[in-house]
C-alpha cells in the first residue's frame, strides 16, 4: 500500500468515526445546524441592510455577497476539517493524551488535523458557495474556466494558511502549557475576513499586521471572480506568500514537538 | 546473554518546573516574575534489557518510572545520555521503530471515547498496516484471551473500567508489537479484574515472545509476572536483578510467628526481638536477619511453644523500607 493511499484511508477512517459520533448526539447536531444558520443569516442580513444604499470601502453590495460567500466557505471549511482537531490537540497536551498521536507511526500533524471538525458545518459551507455564484451572477459576471479554477485554488490555499496560523498558535501550548483562549484569538482575528483590504488602510501599521493577512484570505479569491481583468501579480504574491507561511509553519511545528513534555 | 531489545547508558532527563508562590500574590507576582527550578526526573541510569524479557519497573511517586518509559518510547528527548530501543533511537520517531511497540497507560484513555471499540480497532488497522488475514485472526485471538468477543461493539464510555483497559490492550497489540510499554495497566481495577489482567499479560509474554516493560504500584502484579526488576527513586537505579534477591540484599529483619501454650508477657518477650503485634497466647517478632537462629534458639529454649514460623519479609514491607530509608 503507498503512502498517500494509506493516508487517505486513514482520512476516511477518521471523518466516519467523526460522523457517526457527531451523529449520535442528535440534539447537539440539530442544535450546531441552527447556531450555524443563525450565524450566517445575521452576517448576511448586516450585509444586506448596510449596502443597500451605500457602498461599504468602495464595494458594492453585490461584490460584497461574493466576498461574503468566501468568508463562509473559509470560516466553514475550517470549522468542517479542523476545529475539533484542534481543540482535541490543546487538551491532549494538557492531559497528555497527546502522547498517543506521538507515538503512532503517522505524521501528529496529519492525525490531529484529520480527526475533523463537526459534518453540521458542511450546509454553512455549500450556502458560502451559494452565496459567492449568486453574487456574481448578480453582478452579471461571465466566468471563465480558469477563473473557477483559480479562485478553487486560491480558497484552497487560503484554508490551509488560516489552518496553518491557528496551529502556529497552538504551538505556543507546548511552551507554556494550557493555552486554550488561542483558539478565540485565532477566530478573532479571522473575522478580518469578513471584509475587504481597503477597509484596513486606515488603521495604525501594527494592528494591520494582524488584520491584513486574514481580509488578504477572502480578498484576493474575490477579486480573482469580480475584475474584469485577472490580478495575476497579486494572484501570485498571494499563493507564494501562503506557501512559504505554510511551509514555515510545518518547520515551527516540528521544532515545537521536540520541546513537548508530555503530561503525567 | 541474548539480544538486548533496550539499551540504556547514563541516561538523564531535566525538566524546569514554574515554582508558584502560594496565594493571589503569588499568582500577581508570578505575572510578572516566575521562578524556575530544575528537577532532575532521571538521573544518570542505566540498564539493558533482553529480547522476550518482561521485567518491572518500580518506584513511589515521582521516581521518575513514567519518565524512562516515555524516553523509551520517543516521547520525551533525554536530556543527556543514550538509548536504544530495538537499534532505533527512539527520540527520532521513525515510523519503522513506532509500528514495533505499544505505549500503554492506565490512566489515560486511546479509544474513541463515544464509538464502539470496533471503530478504534479499525483506525489502528488502517495506522499499522494491519491486512485483513491478520486483523481478523489478531481481533479474534486477542478478544478471547482477554474475554471480551462480546464487547467489541459497544461505546467505550458505557464500558466498565475493566473492561475498557481490556479493550485498550486489544487495540493496542492488534500490530503484534514487539515491545510492550505498560505503564499501571491495573491502575483503579478491581481484584478480580487485577488477576485477570496479570494472567493476560503473562500469557502474552509467553505466547507472543514480547518484551515487556511494566510499571505498577501494585507489588502484586510485579510479584506474579516479574523475575527481574529495577527499582528507581528520586530518578536513580537502586536495585537492578532478580526479585528474589531483594529479599538477601535489602531484608533487614526475619519475622518470627509464635503461639504459645501459656500466657507471655511483654517484657519476657522483647529480648528476644522487637514486637510487631502481640496478644495473650500469640506473638509477631522481627529478629535481625544474621541472628534468626540464634534467637529463635533463645525462643524455644525460654517457653512453651505450640507452633512457631520463621518468615522472610514481605517484598513489599522490604521495598517500602528501602524508599523509607532513602527518605
Amino acid at each position: 500500500m503507498n503512502k498517500f493511499k494509506r493516508y487517505l484511508s486513514i482520512f476516511y477512517i477518521l471523518s466516519r468515526n467523526s460522523l457517526s459520533r457527531d451523529i449520535s448526539f442528535r440534539f447537539s447536531f440539530f442544535m450546531s445546524i441552527f447556531g450555524g444558520f443563525c450565524y450566517v443569516a445575521l452576517n448576511f442580513f448586516i450585509i444586506f441592510f448596510l449596502t443597500q444604499r451605500v457602498s461599504l470601502f468602495g464595494w458594492t453590495q453585490k461584490e460584497m455577497f461574493v466576498l461574503l460567500g468566501s468568508f463562509y466557505i473559509l470560516t466553514y471549511a475550517m470549522f468542517l476539517f479542523f476545529w475539533r482537531g484542534f481543540i482535541n490537540l490543546i487538551r491532549g497536551i494538557r492531559d497528555g493524551t497527546f502522547d498517543y498521536y506521538l507515538t503512532r507511526p503517522v505524521d501528529s500533524q496529519f492525525l490531529i488535523s484529520a480527526v475533523g471538525g463537526g459534518i453540521h458545518n458542511l450546509l454553512a459551507l455549500i450556502f458560502g458557495i451559494f452565496v459567492v455564484f449568486y453574487g456574481v451572477n448578480l453582478l452579471q459576471i461571465n466566468l471563465s474556466l480558469f477563473q473557477i479554477i483559480a479562485w478553487a485554488f486560491a480558497i484552497i490555499v487560503s484554508v490551509v494558511a488560516c489552518y496553518s496560523y491557528v496551529l502556529l498558535l497552538i504551538t505556543l501550548n507546548f511552551k507554556y502549557g494550557y493555552i486554550e483562549e488561542v483558539l478565540d484569538l485565532g477566530f478573532s482575528f479571522q473575522n478580518a475576513s469578513k471584509y475587504p483590504l481597503d477597509a484596513f488602510t486606515k488603521l495604525p501599521i501594527y494592528l494591520l499586521l494582524f488584520t491584513l493577512p486574514f481580509s488578504a484570505l477572502t480578498t484576493i479569491p474575490t477579486h480573482i471572480l469580480i475584475d474584469t481583468i485577472f490580478p495575476t501579480q497579486m494572484f501570485v504574491l498571494f499563493i507564494g506568500g501562503s506557501i512559504l507561511f505554510i511551509i514555515l509553519v510545518r518547520l515551527i511545528w516540528l521544532r515545537s514537538l521536540k520541546s513537548y513534555t508530555s503530561s503525567s | 546473554m541474548n539480544n538486548l531489545a533496550i539499551k540504556v547508558s547514563e541516561l538523564s532527563k531535566t525538566f524546569q518546573i514554574y515554582k508558584k508562590e502560594p496565594g493571589i500574590t503569588g499568582s500577581l507576582k508570578s505575572i510578572f516574575n516566575r521562578k524556575y527550578v530544575d528537577i532532575k526526573a532521571v538521573n544518570n541510569i542505566s540498564f539493558g534489557i533482553e529480547e522476550s524479557e518482561l521485567i518491572g519497573f518500580i518506584g513511589p511517586n515521582g521516581a521518575g518510572k513514567t519518565t524512562t518509559l516515555k524516553m523509551l518510547s520517543g516521547l520525551l528527548y533525554p536530556t543527556s545520555g543514550t538509548v536504544e530501543v530495538l537499534g532505533f533511537k527512539p527520540y527520532e520517531r521513525k515510523a519503522k521503530f513506532q509500528k514495533q511497540f505499544s505505549l500503554i497507560m492506565g490512566q489515560k484513555n486511546q479509544l474513541w471515547w463515544d464509538l464502539s471499540v470496533w471503530e478504534s480497532l479499525m483506525l489502528n488497522k488502517a495506522i499499522y498496516e494491519v491486512n485483513d488475514v491478520d486483523f481478523k485472526k489478531r481481533v479474534g485471538e486477542l478478544s478471547e484471551m482477554l474475554e471480551i468477543s462480546d464487547i467489541l461493539h459497544i461505546q467505550t464510555r458505557k464500558l466498565s473500567l475493566g473492561q475498557r483497559m481490556k479493550a485498550e490492550l486489544l487495540v493496542s497489540l492488534l500490530h503484534s508489537p514487539k515491545i510492550l510499554f505498560l505503564d499501571e495497566p491495573t491502575i483503579g481495577l478491581d481484584v478480580v479484574a487485577q488477576k485477570r489482567m496479570r494472567e493476560f499479560i503473562e500469557n502474552y509474554n509467553s505466547n507472543y515472545g514480547a518484551t515487556i516493560i511494566l510499571t505498577s504500584h501494585y507489588m502484586e502484579d510485579v510479584k506474579q509476572l516479574c523475575k527481574r526488576v529495577i527499582i528507581i527513586d528520586k530518578g536513580i537505579v537502586i536495585y537492578d536483578g532478580l526479585l528474589e534477591r531483594i529479599v538477601d540484599k535489602f531484608a533487614s529483619h526475619k519475622i518470627i510467628k509464635v503461639d504459645f501454650d501459656e500466657t507471655i508477657s511483654r517484657n519476657d518477650l522483647q529480648r528476644i526481638g522487637e514486637i510487631k503485634e502481640l496478644s495473650d497466647i500469640a506473638a509477631t517478632l522481627y529478629v535481625p536477619r544474621d541472628e534468626a537462629v540464634k534467637r529463635a534458639g533463645q525462643l524455644l529454649s525460654s517457653f512453651n511453644i505450640r507452633d512457631f514460623v520463621v518468615e522472610e519479609m514481605p517484598i513489599e514491607e522490604i521495598i517500602s523500607q528501602i524508599f523509607e530509608v532513602k527518605k
